[in-house]
This record gives C-alpha cells, sequence and structure tokens, in this order.
C-alpha cells in the first residue's frame, strides 16, 4: 500500500490533467484566463514555460476587474486566439462576476470554462459504464443530469458554454508527506474556518468539510487504501468522518468488499495498517496564536506564504523538490539554521575544491558534471542566507525588541505565571513601549483569555475599552466576535457560549491544568539532560516549534499511539503504553476534562474486525519487516498514518509532527504522518480573518 | 450412450444434424392460420386473436384484434422480437401483451396510398412502390418509385436485410441499400419469382418457371446454381450459407456442385424460420432445429475418428474400467487441443447426458495439462454458458450458444420481462451473477406492477416494492427515478414521492423531487447529504422557479440553521439584508450593516442602526456589552463635535486615544483633563500616551517638566525608550538615572545606548568599576578626547 503514496506523482497527474484538458479543447493558440486566487496553486503546479510547452496557451490572463477592457484589446489585435477561462468555485460556490461580465462584454461564444474539482467526484457512473462495456451491454437509459453549481449560474447567460472538469487530487507544495487542499480560504480569501459574517459559519463549516471529504476520498481512490482506523477529534472532525465513510461506502463494489473480506476479514488478517487522524483548529486554538520558531514558521509569521508557497516581497521559490537546503532547513528551530547554513556552506567549499584533487581526465569530468548543480545550491544557499540574515535583523533589532519580549510573554501566559492585575499594564507596555502590532497585542490577550479559560470581568471590560480607544469602535465588533469564539471571553459570557444549541468543540479548562496533565511546557532542565544525553537528535521534547511549548495538537495524537506522557504525567491507570493501532480507550475522562464533552473524541474501525484476537496479536507483536528486493536489506515497514486538519495548521506543527514520528518509530511504531491540511494558518491569519 | 453421429448427413465435407426441440403444442388445427416465428415466441392468428407461444406450447399471452378496429394485413416480429401488427395504413408495435400498449406508426397524411407490404423495418406502398424505412418510429422515404422502375408482382418479389433490399423487377434485379436509398441495378435482363437474403448477405433468387435457384454475393460471381426437381413449398437459408427448401415432408439443402442432402421428417413441414445459426422446421407435430455440425463435435463423434478431442473422450470412458489404457490413450495427442474441442462441442449439444461426459472428458483432459499451462477460465465460461442455455431451455427459450451470444444476456431477459416473467428473469440473473441485470429485472417489474394494479392503494404497492427491494438487495442500477416517474403519470403522487425517496442516485433523486413539485422534501434529502455544492444548484433551481417570498418561507423553513443559500447570496449584501430582516434576526443583520459600513469606508454613519438593532436583543451579556460600547463611541461622537467646533479641527473618524494626541499636541490641557474624566482613561496610558506624543512632537522641554511634575505611574523607563527609539538619544540620557529599581549593570548599558558617556563615567566612578571604565573609554568616539580625558580621570581617582 505504501508505494501507492508517492505524493509527487499527484503534481504530475494535475498537471497532465489541466494539458489535456487545454490540449483537447482546441488546436487554436489560447489565452488563459484563472482565477486570480487560484494562480498560485496553478504556478505551484506547473510553470508558465511548461504550460506554453505542452498546451497551446500563449497567454494568461487574470480574471480581475480589469480583465474585459483588455480582451477587447488583445482580441481585436489577434483574432485567432481562443479564450479559456480557468476557474476554482469549490469552496466559494459562486462563479467569479467578472467572469460575467467578460462573457457578457466580449460576446464570447462558446464560452470554455475550465473548473476544478477532486478527482472521482463522479467516478461512481463511469465505473458503471465501463462495467457493463465490458458485459457486453449497456443499460441504455439516460443517467438525468441534475445542472452542478456552474451550469446552473450560467445558465442565465444567453451565450453558450462548454464546461471541462479538472480532476484535482491535494498536492504537496511544503514536503512530501504535507498535501494543502487550499480550501480553507474561499476566493473573497475568507477563511471558512472562522468566517467573516458570523451567520454563516455552518453553511461555510460545510463547504469546508465536504471539500476536505471529497479530497481524501479522491486520495484514497486514487491510492487505493483501506483505513483502517479512525480517529476523529472534535465534533466538526467526526462530523467529517462520518461523511468520508458514507462516501466511500457508497462508491464500494462488491469486489471492494470481497478484498476487505479477504484482507481483515474473520479468519486472517494481514496487519496491514492506515490510521486516519482527524482534527480541528478548535481543538487547539493555543497554537496559532504562539510566535513560531521553525524557519519555516518565522518566514510565514513575517513575510506571509500564500497558497503557492511563495513570498510575495522576497521573489524566492520555495520549491522543496528542488531545493534542498530549503528542505534539509525548514523544519528546524531557528536558531539551529545559522550553523546549518554554515555547514552547508562548509561543504559546498569542500566540493568546489575537489576540483584541485582531480587529476585524471575523468575526476575532472566528473567535477564538471557536477558543477551545475553545485552552482545551483550555491544560489539557494545564497539564498537562504540572505533570508535569514534578513530574519535576524527583525528578530534581533532594538525597534521591533518585541519579538523577544513576546516570545517571553507567551511563555509566561502558558506557564500561568502572569498575575491578574498586571494584564493590563502588560498590554500597554506591549502597546506603547514595544509599540506591538495591533495584531500581536490582540493575539496574546487572545491567548490569555484561552488559557485563563476566560478573563475576570474587569479585566475584560478593561481589555475591551482599551482597545476601542485606541483602534477604533471597528473592534467592537471584532471582539464581539472573537469573544463567540471562545477566543477572547470573560467568564458570564462564556457560560453564557455553552449554552449555545450547536456548540463547537472548545477547550474549557484553564492551561495551567492541560499543561500539566499532558506536560505541554515540559520542564527546563529535564530537557537539558536529555539533550546531554542524546547528542545527536537535537530535542528530545518537541519544544523546538515554540518557544518551550508543546502543541496541544501533537500531544492528542502522540496519545493515541504513545501513553507514557500521559502515564507520568495524567494518571499511571493507562491501558496501554504504546500501540501500533491508535487508540482512544480511558481518554474519555480526560477529554472531557478539557472539553466538557466525551463524545468529542471517536474511534472507529473501517474494516471488519478480526474476530481470532490471538492470532491478530501475534502478528501485531511481530515487528513486521520487509525485504527490500533490490539489497536484501530489511527495513520496518511504516503504517500510513493521515493526519487531517480542518481548519488549518500551523508550520510549526507540521514541524512537530515529523519529529513525533520520529520519535515513534525510535519506540518501534514506524508510522508515516501524511498531513492533510485545507490550509495555512498562524496568529495573524487568524486574527486577520476574525475582524 | 448412442452415438449422436448416427443421423448426420453429410453435405460435401460438412456435417448437417436435425434435432428434436418439442412438440407442437399450439392449436393447429385450423385449416388456414396466419403465423409469425421468431428466435422465441410464435405469433398465431386464431379468429380473432392473435396468441403468442412459446416453443413449449404455452400460451404467453393473446391479443384481441377486434380491439384493433383494423385489418391487420400482416404481422411479424422485429429484431427485439416486439410484434408487428401491418394494417393498410400504419404499423403497431406491440410494446405490452398486457397491459395491452401499442405504439402506431401512420402514414403520413399526405401519402394518398396504403401499405402493400411490410418487412423488417422497411415497407412498401400499394400503387407507387416507393420504399420506406421505418426509422426510430417515424417513416423515412427510402426510395421513391417515381418513373416505375420497377414493378412488383407479389410480395415474394423482393426481400431485404439489415443492410440491402432486393426488388425482382418483371425484366431487371434490383438492389436499394437501406442506408441511403440509393437504387442499382443488379442484374439486368433476368427475371425471378422469389428471392431471400440471408443475415450475411447471400442472396439467393429462384426461378418458378426453369424451377432454378442461384446464389450468390456480387452477382458476377454466382457462387450457386441449381436445377430442381420439384417446385419447392418454401426456401430458407439455413445458417447463413447454406439454403434450404422445403418440399412437403422434406427438406434439402443445396451445397455446391449440384450436392445436396435431404432430411425426412414424419409430418408435414409447415413453417420454416432461418436463424443465424441454422433452421428452425416447423412440422405439424413436432418443432426440429437443423443444423451445420460444428467441425469440433463432428472431430469427437465422427465414427472412426482420430481426432485429439475423440481421443480423450475415448481414454475418459476408459478411464473407470482401464485405468492404464486410458492414461497410455492421452500420450498419443495434443490434449490441449482435445480439451478445447470437448468444450465447444459440449457448449453445442442440447443434451444433458452428452454435455455432462463432454464437460467430464474435458475436466479430465484439463487435470492432466501442464500447471497453468490452459486458462481454466475458458471451462468455467463453458460451464456457466452450458447452465445458462440449459437454464433458458427450461424456461421455454430455446437459444444456441450462438444465438445467445447474438442477443446478449439483457435481449433474453427483455424477450421474457415482455410477457412478465420476472421469477425466471431474477433466476437467470442469479444464474449469471448479473447484479446490474437484476436491478434492471426490478425496475421492469416495479412499474408493471403499478401499472397493472391500479386499484391497490399506495401504501400497499410501495410494501410490496419495498418487501422485493429487500429480497433483492442490489441498489446499483435500480432506477427508482423511472418507477416513480411511472406512478407519477399513474397519477400516483404519494407513491411516486416515496419511490423516488428510495432513489439512490442523488442527483436524479433530487430531480424527480423536484419535478414534483415537491420543494421542501427535495430540499431536505439535499441537506441531508451534505454535499453543498449540489445544495445550492438545488437553491438556484428553486429560486428560478419560486417567488422570493416563497423561496424566503422554504429557506426559514428547512434550512433554518443552514445558511447555504446567504453564504451564496454573501456578494448581495441586499438579499441578506431583507432576509435577516424578515426573519428579526437583527444582530445578523447588524452584521451584514457592518460589512456594508466597511465596504464603504463610512461605517460612522452605520453605527447608529447598528445600535438600535443591538438594542432589540435581550438577554444577552455579549450585547449588552457592545452596546455599551456604542453608547460610549456615541458619546465621544458628540464630544470630538464639540471640540471640532471649538477648535476647529476636525476630530472625525479618531480613536479616543487619537482624539487625546491631537489634544496633547496642541497643547489643550483642559480638554485632556476633560476627556480622561468623561471617559475614565487610565492615567497609565495617558502617562504613555503623552509621553508618545510629546516625543513625537518633539517637545522635550514639556516631556521633561511633565515627568518632573509627579511621579509616573509608569515608570521613566518608556520615557527613555520613546526617546531612544526615535533617535533622540541626547534627549533620553536625563531619564536613566529617574527609572528605579534599574541595576548598575543596566544602567550604565542604557547610558551608553544613548551615548551619554559623561553619566556613564559617572556612574561607573560611583561605583568603582574600573573594567566598566575602561569599556566604556573604549568605546568614546576619538573626536571626543575632553570625554576621554574625564574617563581617565575618573580611573585614576578610584
Amino acid at each position: 500500500m505504501n508505494r501507492f503514496w508517492n505524493t509527487r506523482k499527484f503534481s504530475l497527474s494535475n498537471a497532465d490533467g489541466l494539458c489535456a484538458t487545454l490540449n483537447e479543447i482546441s488546436q487554436n493558440d489560447e489565452i488563459l484566463v484563472v482565477q486570480p486566487s487560484f494562480v498560485p496553486v496553478l504556478n505551484s503546479l506547473l510553470t508558465f514555460q511548461e504550460l506554453t510547452q505542452s498546451t497551446p496557451v500563449r497567454k494568461i490572463a487574470l480574471l480581475d476587474d480589469m480583465l474585459s477592457d483588455d480582451l477587447s484589446g488583445t482580441l481585436s489585435n489577434v483574432p485567432q486566439m481562443d479564450l479559456i477561462f480557468l476557474i476554482d468555485v469549490r469552496t466559494s460556490l459562486r462563479l467569479p462576476s467578472q467572469l460575467v461580465d467578460a462573457a457578457h462584454k466580449c460576446d464570447l461564444s462558446p464560452l470554455h470554462i475550465i473548473y476544478c474539482q477532486w478527482k472521482n467526484s463522479f467516478q461512481n457512473t463511469s465505473k458503471n459504464s465501463v462495467h457493463q462495456q465490458r458485459d457486453g451491454y449497456a443499460l441504455n437509459v439516460k443517467r438525468s443530469h441534475f445542472p452542478n453549481v456552474i451550469e446552473s449560474q450560467l445558465t442565465e447567460l444567453k451565450s453558450e458554454y462548454i464546461l471541462y472538469p479538472w480532476d484535482l487530487l491535494p498536492f504537496p507544495q511544503i514536503d512530501d508527506n504535507v498535501l494543502l487542499t487550499h480550501s480553507l480560504y474561499n476566493m473573497e480569501n475568507v477563511n471558512m474556518y472562522y468566517p467573516e459574517l458570523r451567520s454563516l459559519q455552518s453553511a461555510t463549516e460545510s463547504i469546508l468539510i465536504d471539500n476536505i471529504v471529497n479530497s481524501l476520498r479522491s486520495l484514497i481512490f486514487e491510492t487505493n487504501s483501506i483505513i483502517t482506523n479512525v480517529v476523529s477529534i472534535g465534533n466538526l472532525s467526526k462530523k467529517c468522518s462520518h461523511l468520508l465513510k458514507e462516501r466511500i461506502d457508497e462508491q464500494q463494489t462488491e469486489e471492494d468488499l470481497f478484498i476487505k473480506g479477504t484482507l481483515y476479514g474473520e479468519r486472517t488478517n494481514c496487519g496491514l495498517e492506515m490510521d486516519l487522524i482527524i482534527l480541528e483548529r478548535n481543538l487547539d486554538p493555543i497554537t496559532p496564536l504562539l510566535t513560531q520558531l521553525t524557519y519555516a514558521g518565522i518566514l510565514d509569521d513575517l513575510y506571509e506564504f500564500n497558497s503557492g508557497i511563495k513570498i510575495m516581497e522576497k521573489d524566492m521559490n520555495f520549491n522543496y523538490k528542488e531545493d534542498e537546503i530549503w528542505n534539509e532547513l525548514k523544519f528546524l528551530n531557528f536558531g539551529s539554521v545559522g550553523p546549518q547554513l554554515n555547514k552547508l556552506a562548509k561543504e559546498l567549499q569542500i566540493q568546489y575544491d575537489m576540483r584541485h584533487k582531480a587529476e585524471s581526465v575523468h575526476e575532472i569530468k566528473e567535477f564538471v558534471d557536477s558543477l551545475g548543480s553545485l552552482q545551483q545550491r550555491q544560489v539557494y544557499l545564497k539564498n537562504h542566507t540572505t533570508l535569514s540574515s534578513d530574519v535576524l535583523k527583525v528578530v534581533e533589532t532594538e525597534e521591533y525588541g518585541s519579538f523577544n519580549k513576546i516570545l517571553e510573554l507567551e511563555l509566561e501566559i502558558l506557564m500561568g505565571n502572569t498575575l491578574n492585575n498586571d494584564i493590563e499594564d502588560i498590554v500597554l507596555e506591549l502597546q506603547y513601549e514595544y509599540e506591538v502590532d495591533q495584531k500581536k497585542v490582540l493575539r496574546l490577550i487572545c491567548l490569555l483569555s484561552i488559557c485563563k479559560n476566560s478573563l475576570r470581568e474587569k479585566d475584560y471590560e478593561d481589555l475591551r475599552t482599551l482597545m476601542i480607544d485606541s483602534w477604533g469602535i471597528e473592534r467592537c465588533f471584532q471582539l464581539e466576535s472573537l469573544a463567540m469564539l471562545g477566543f477572547f471571553t470573560n467568564k458570564t459570557g462564556k457560560a453564557d457560549l455553552d449554552i449555545a444549541k450547536s456548540k463547537p468543540t472548545r477547550l474549557q479548562k484553564e492551561y495551567r491544568y492541560i499543561s500539566q496533565w499532558l506536560n505541554t511546557v515540559p520542564i527546563e532542565d529535564e530537557h537539558a539532560t536529555n539533550k546531554a544525553t542524546n547528542q545527536k537528535d537535537e530535542f528530545a521534547e518537541a519544544t523546538f516549534a515554540y518557544s518551550g511549548v508543546v502543541p496541544l495538537t501533537m500531544r492528542l495524537v502522540q496519545m493515541l499511539y504513545d501513553r507514557s506522557t500521559l502515564f507520568h504525567n495524567y494518571s499511571s491507570q493507562q491501558p496501554f503504553i504504546l500501540s501500533r493501532e491508535p487508540k482512544v480507550s480511558q481518554t474519555h475522562d480526560l477529554i472531557e476534562q478539557l472539553y466538557g464533552d466525551s463524545d468529542v473524541i471517536e474511534e472507529s474501525k473501517w474494516v471488519p474486525e478480526a474476530v481470532t484476537k490471538k492470532i491478530n496479536a501475534s502478528i501485531k507483536s511481530n515487528k513486521r519487516h520487509s525485504i527490500d528486493g533490490s539489497n536484501g536489506t530489511t527495513q520496518a515497514e511504516e503504517d500510513i498514518a493521515l493526519v487531517v486538519f480542518l481548519g488549518g495548521v500551523t508550520m510549526g506543527e507540521i514541524a512537530i509532527l515529523k519529529h513525533l514520528q520520529r520519535r515513534l518509530s525510535k519506540k518501534g511504531i514506524v508510522k508515516r504522518f501524511i498531513i492533510i491540511a485545507d490550509g495555512l494558518v498562524n496568529g495573524d491569519r487568524v486574527m486577520k480573518s476574525i475582524s | 450412450m448412442k452415438n449422436p453421429s448416427f443421423d448426420w448427413e453429410r453435405l460435401k465435407d460438412v456435417f448437417y444434424r436435425n434435432r428434436t426441440i418439442g412438440e407442437l403444442k399450439w392449436p393447429a388445427q385450423y385449416e388456414d392460420f396466419r403465423c409469425a416465428l421468431s428466435l422465441t415466441v410464435i405469433a398465431v392468428e386464431i379468429q380473432d386473436f392473435i396468441q403468442i407461444y412459446n416453443y413449449f406450447g404455452q400460451l404467453l399471452g393473446k391479443i384481441n384484434l377486434r380491439k384493433i378496429h383494423e385489418d391487420v394485413v400482416k404481422f411479424e416480429f422485429n429484431k427485439d422480437e416486439k410484434l408487428i401488427l401491418v394494417t393498410k395504413n400504419s404499423i403497431k408495435i406491440v410494446n405490452n401483451i398486457s397491459p395491452l400498449t401499442i405504439e402506431t406508426v401512420t402514414l403520413e397524411e399526405s401519402i394518398i396510398d396504403t401499405i402493400w407490404d411490410y418487412h423488417n423495418g422497411i415497407m412498401l406502398l400499394n400503387k407507387s412502390r416507393d420504399i420506406y424505412k421505418l426509422n426510430e418510429n417515424k417513416w423515412e422515404l427510402l426510395y421513391e418509385n417515381k418513373d416505375r422502375k420497377y414493378n412488383l408482382l407479389t410480395k415474394n418479389h423482393w426481400s431485404c436485410n439489415n443492410d440491402i433490399i432486393i426488388l425482382l423487377d418483371v425484366d431487371h434485379v434490383y438492389e436499394v441499400s437501406t442506408l441511403n436509398g440509393t437504387l442499382l441495378k443488379l442484374i439486368a435482363d433476368s427475371s425471378w419469382h422469389k428471392v431471400t437474403i440471408s443475415s450475411r448477405g447471400f442472396i439467393c433468387l429462384y426461378n418458378m418457371k426453369y424451377n432454378k435457384l442461384q446464389i450468390f454475393k456480387d452477382p458476377a460471381r454466382i457462387l450457386m446454381e441449381h436445377d430442381l426437381d420439384s417446385t419447392p413449398d418454401d426456401i430458407c437459408w439455413c445458417g447463413n450459407d447454406t439454403v434450404a427448401c422445403s418440399f412437403e415432408d422434406e427438406i434439402k439443402l443445396y451445397g455446391p456442385d449440384g450436392l445436396y442432402v435431404t432430411f425426412w421428417y414424419p409430418f408435414t413441414v409447415a413453417n420454416l424460420r432461418a436463424e443465424i445459426d441454422g433452421l428452425k422446421v416447423i412440422t405439424t407435430e413436432k418443432i426440429y432445429f437443423l443444423s451445420r455440425v460444428q467441425p469440433q463435435t463432428s472431430s469427437i463423434f465422427r465414427i472412426g475418428s482420430t481426432e485429439p478431442g475423440a481421443m480423450l473422450v475415448d481414454s475418459f470412458s476408459l478411464l473407470e474400467d482401464h485405468a492404464p489404457k486410458a492414461i497410455e490413450i492421452l500420450k498419443n495427442f495434443v490434449l490441449e487441443k482435445g480439451v478445447l474441442d470437448c468444450i465447444v462441442a459440449a457448449i453445442d449439444e442440447f443434451e444433458p447426458k452428452l454435455q455432462k461426459m463432454l464437460l467430464n472428458a474435458a475436466s479430465f483432459g484439463k487435470a492432466s495439462l501442464q500447471y497453468k499451462s490452459f486458462d481454466a477460465n475458458i471451462f468455467v465460461d463453458a460451464c456457466n454458458t452450458i447452465k445458462l442455455l440449459n437454464c433458458f431451455r427450461s424456461f421455454g427459450l430455446f437459444l444456441t450458444a450462438e444465438q445467445h451470444k447474438s442477443i446478449t444476456l439483457k435481449g433474453v431477459i427483455d424477450r421474457l420481462l415482455m410477457y412478465h416473467k420476472y421469477y425466471e428473469c431474477v433466476q437467470i440473473c442469479r444464474l449469471a451473477n448479473k447484479r446490474s441485470l437484476l436491478g434492471y429485472v426490478f425496475t421492469e417489474w416495479a412499474k408493471d406492477k403499478i401499472k397493472e394494479n391500479p386499484d391497490m392503494e399506495d401504501d400497499e404497492l410501495l410494501e410490496k416494492i419495498k418487501s422485493r427491494l429487500n429480497d433483492i438487495g442490489v441498489m446499483d442500477t435500480i432506477q427508482m427515478v423511472t418507477i416513480a416517474k411511472i406512478a407519477y403519470f399513474e397519477g400516483r403522487f404519494q407513491l411516486s414521492r416515496s419511490l423516488a425517496l428510495l432513489e439512490k442516485n442523488e442527483e436524479a433523486k433530487i430531480e424527480q423531487l423536484l419535478d414534483l413539485d415537491d420543494n421542501s422534501l427535495a430540499l431536505k434529502e439535499c441537506i441531508k447529504l451534505q454535499n453543498p455544492s449540489l445544495t445550492v444548484s438545488l437553491l438556484i433551481a428553486l429560486s428560478k422557479k419560486l417567488t422570493n417570498s416563497q423561496l424566503t418561507k422554504l429557506l426559514t423553513i428547512d434550512m433554518f440553521n443552514d445558511p447555504l443559500y446567504l453564504y451564496y447570496m454573501r456578494m448581495d449584501k441586499a438579499y441578506l439584508y431583507d432576509f435577516y430582516r424578515q426573519t428579526d434576526r437583527f444582530i445578523d443583520l447588524a452584521h451584514v450593516l457592518l460589512q456594508q459600513g466597511k465596504e464603504k469606508q463610512s461605517l460612522h454613519s452605520f453605527l447608529p442602526q447598528i445600535k438600535d438593532l443591538y438594542s432589540k436583543i435581550q438577554n444577552s451579556e455579549m450585547v449588552s456589552n457592545s452596546i455599551e460600547q456604542l453608547q460610549r463611541q456615541e458619546k465621544l461622537w458628540i464630544y470630538q463635535e464639540s471640540l471640532g467646533k471649538r477648535f476647529g479641527i476636525t476630530f472625525t473618524n479618531m480613536t479616543l486615544d487619537q482624539t487625546l494626541s491631537k489634544l496633547i499636541e496642541t497643547g489643550q490641557d483642559k480638554q485632556v483633563k476633560e476627556i480622561v474624566k468623561k471617559f475614565k482613561v487610565n492615567e497609565k496610558k495617558l502617562y504613555h500616551l503623552k509621553c508618545r506624543t510629546l516625543v513625537e512632537a518633539k517637545k522635550f522641554d514639556q516631556l521633561l517638566q511633565f515627568s518632573q511634575s509627579k511621579k509616573s505611574p509608569i515608570g521613566y523607563m518608556p520615557f527613555y525608550t520613546y526617546l531612544k527609539s526615535r533617535g533622540h538619544i541626547k534627549e533620553a540620557a536625563p531619564y536613566v538615572s529617574m527609572i528605579s529599581g534599574l541595576s548598575y549593570q543596566k544602567k550604565k548599558k542604557l547610558y551608553m545606548d544613548c551615548k551619554s558617556f559623561r553619566d556613564a563615567i559617572q556612574l561607573a566612578g560611583k561605583e568603582k568599576d574600573i573594567p566598566g571604565l575602561k569599556e566604556i573609554y573604549n568605546n568614546i568616539p576619538s573626536n571626543e578626547p575632553e570625554l576621554k580625558a574625564f574617563a581617565n580621570e575618573t580611573m585614576s581617582r578610584i
């Protein structure tokens, strides 16, 4: 099963799909008009050069307000060009108004529209027809076709149109094991998890879930995977896993059931496993509010990656497939980036120096051959050195001295050291003395409120007035939104919220308890001793991505496989210490403490349960080894665990999960975490979307 | 066992055989009756009825001709085995026997002529002999016999297959293509009296005068010519390459070179029907199937055959008694060919005994083959086919493997469905393991069930259908929607709705419900699917169908907690506004206004409205908090206005802090105090603000004065930092001494940072810190010898 999860192939198949469609549409030269919000994604799939080489596309235009004017000009100059629109309305559900305008003004007929959809959306029908063709008959009945969202909106237009679906799969942009679906933000850049218009929340959530579920399904079908164990934490996550199950079962044929039955049935169990863990942002609202300390995280905080993992200000391409240096550095603590860069530079130098030693013609040739890649490497190294020195400047200079202050404050808040009466002073100090950005101040206040599980009445009032006084009355509504989402609450308001009918999952405990139970703020000296004993491994505890804090999400995931933390810190009554399968048994108590509802966590098995437990257990206890045919070495086979984040993932969490993967494999649980998220978040994005 | 080859006849190198299908059981006592044959059934006209029998003589259905009110000129079966009744003005396609559903294709009114003859989709007019083709139940003129190019004397003078029509004119032979209607003179100046065309396009002409047969595909190359001894009763193709003529009680098959074989029958031959692989012979008592013997079969059963198949059968028959010999035989021929031959021969046999024997032999031979050298699927498929064919025969469908292949399983099912043989269909589907077909059968069954039982209650019908559905247990190919449509046409709306709800294909279900005008139900079902894009497209469809208020009602009732449509309409603020107003959701309404205000950059003007909306809500802490803030804001605006009037500066859109800063900047201390009092501004905040404003305005004196006026509640560190961060390091130095609780080292650093070396030196001197002084000394720029001297002096003093 593992070998099918070659995620790089997903990018290729996406790109190929587009090229095939474009080639199919016409042989004339084409102008591709792309919806602006989709451009970064398109760019990271294939470059303009690749596009022009493999398709008749000659020009790319943006589907914005200027378009219709531009078009009439271009079209009159070059009459032979075909116009093709590329839109993505998976989250927006609404055609871009510019498309309609353009169609009206330029009198395009027929209108060629390529739209994105998750692969396999309509697999059911096509599969059937193939099946029937094989049998030599077709039940010649007209499948009723209900117009899809795009068609039903296009019918208002008079002109003719042809729609081409483009099947997409989530594809890796940051790392091989991180797939983003880009469904967190819609066309207007509204966060679907925290929408701007509060009242639309349930709608946007359902759209978000629909997208995630479809993308997961597309992945599962593409790779022919069978999910065995599922754990979902959070109400929305539960909804998501139920819907996914429903949709997968819907398309299951007898054959699939048979395969499942034989692989996991009563008698036999092949021991193959694939986990699906679904988490949502509300489980851990704290992490995105913290300052990220990994290289990628800091870059995201300071410059913000767009959906193509590019930074606007710096014209740099963070392509992990080509840029090895980026690949090595991205998940390191920024503190280790410098030494690492130094090391890399030295290595590069050594490689360059090789030429002096080269004596035979053969050696010289070898060197010359590698020259291209060395030079490329040098360019990347230079880029990253410049970039990290820029970052360092920002972080260290007195002008922005706030960076360290904020870090300090965050840690203090998390450790529960802040005294109540200090709050306002601290905020004032930050605001005026350190001249910290509004968003950051707000972020810290939210962090405080969450960690304290709502503020005291007076503090709440004071902070509120203070913020409105300094930043204007609009903030009143932002604060209201934050309150609704549980980011900034007072004691009574919080109680109000809890009564609400459809309450989303929310932290219900003060952070000091959480940190105690889950050991999220590991004690410094323990950390130090670990470090001493373990020279090579950077950090024993996963505190490197944030200032001394282990993200809650990581602890939750860890809890499913490894209970040692809980054993030491929460209760010594644990059903297991290590488990290959993700298990939630005896966590309900903890979960109820955290979220006020023990049903928030749910475990299920999607394959027939093996009856013969004993045999099963014996298989499981043996570490399975697969023999690699090529060189005969044995290596522990890794299970795939899909970790789904609803509402976005932070760069730091990605790094931490990588770390967890390494830790677990050291303990003999070899997993490959594939992170599937709807988008990236960090503190700024969260604050921006709630306004 | 009797060797089946005993009654074979040999024509050149091909054997032919004649096998009994069954007894003739339908009424044949009438002297003169018309009948039509199809592959599986026979239609007989008896008095006023057309009765349809299968080959077992079971009556499948009758059609009362009186109900048709027209004289039936002719009837025959089309290729889907639907009965076609030809009257003078129309042809009627019988789609269903009971209840009788007839589709009539009448001649166009403009044609003042009647139908002369019809066969296989081709129709000739009585007077003009124009040729028409039936195309999707419409007449299509194929060839117009304008100038009487040809004349056909009897109905035997023309024939057609799917590709061509042969017309026997008095003088010439013409060919018309059914594809485009081009007329071609095939043979000039030759006259014939009967024509039959084989399915492969061989043409057989018969001349009554010379009693002569001629067979060709291409007139330039006559394949065969025969002079007959007597006039044949009928001429028909046996298979697609041999011509058979019937003479009273015998049938002759003609081969090349004047060869022929004769089959004698104990009874008079009444009728013939050409099948693709043989000939059905209907005598007055029995029905026979005359066909060529497959080469595999003949190689096995031919007397004295030493072909692999025959050897294998031999070996198998010896197995029980003389095993060593049997094994010995196995070594002497190509075993694989033997196995394959036996399999093919088994499929071709009708007799279960023979089938079994041949399959046993094949299985025995297969087991002796090398591992994996033989694809066992061939054997399994053959077994399945034989099982199916035997099953068909038990249901009265007499099909050979070839015929089955040509009509496919679906064809068989369709034929059975025509006569409501659902049970048999289900059996066949189960046997063939075709679940998708099972769904089809179910769909057809349910449709008929609804149509046939007009008296049953909706609930009863639904229960019946549901219970059957449970028995079947497949949903994939069942089209509930089509059943629902039938129910709808029958006027059963409730049933139609309930059936539509059972549909598995979501889109179809929604569409059907929408068609039924059951908007609310459609919407509910759609929401259940949790597919937002489908829901939105349904809502768009609904929005076109319904008035705005109807839609709003629907949304509030069925989608109360699901604002999907509003999400879709999010750009249309006016719509959102209306919707929220109608549904009394004031807070949401306020938020829409807020967004609008933000977009138009004039939040100011929207706020009073928002406040009003907020104040309609009671018992919410959050709202009352917001109202408080809004009131405070209003107060601020009023105050700002009064200030604005007083100072002639506009304060609009300024926050409280900005207003304060402005006042501090302009030195209006009195107003500052007033604001602080009025709005209860925190003293610390005031200090920060004032401090910053003064620094920014470069009013350093005032700042110093301010700092000394009263002990600062925020300490003096901010003073220092403000000054320093804005580059006024000279001015920052004095504040260092004011900062309380600083260690010496820190103070020294602060002095150093703002390059106030003198202070630093003094400080260090006080602390008697020689290394510190040295450090300071090193940092002093070279153009300040005075300071260096001072440092030295301090150092020497210690």
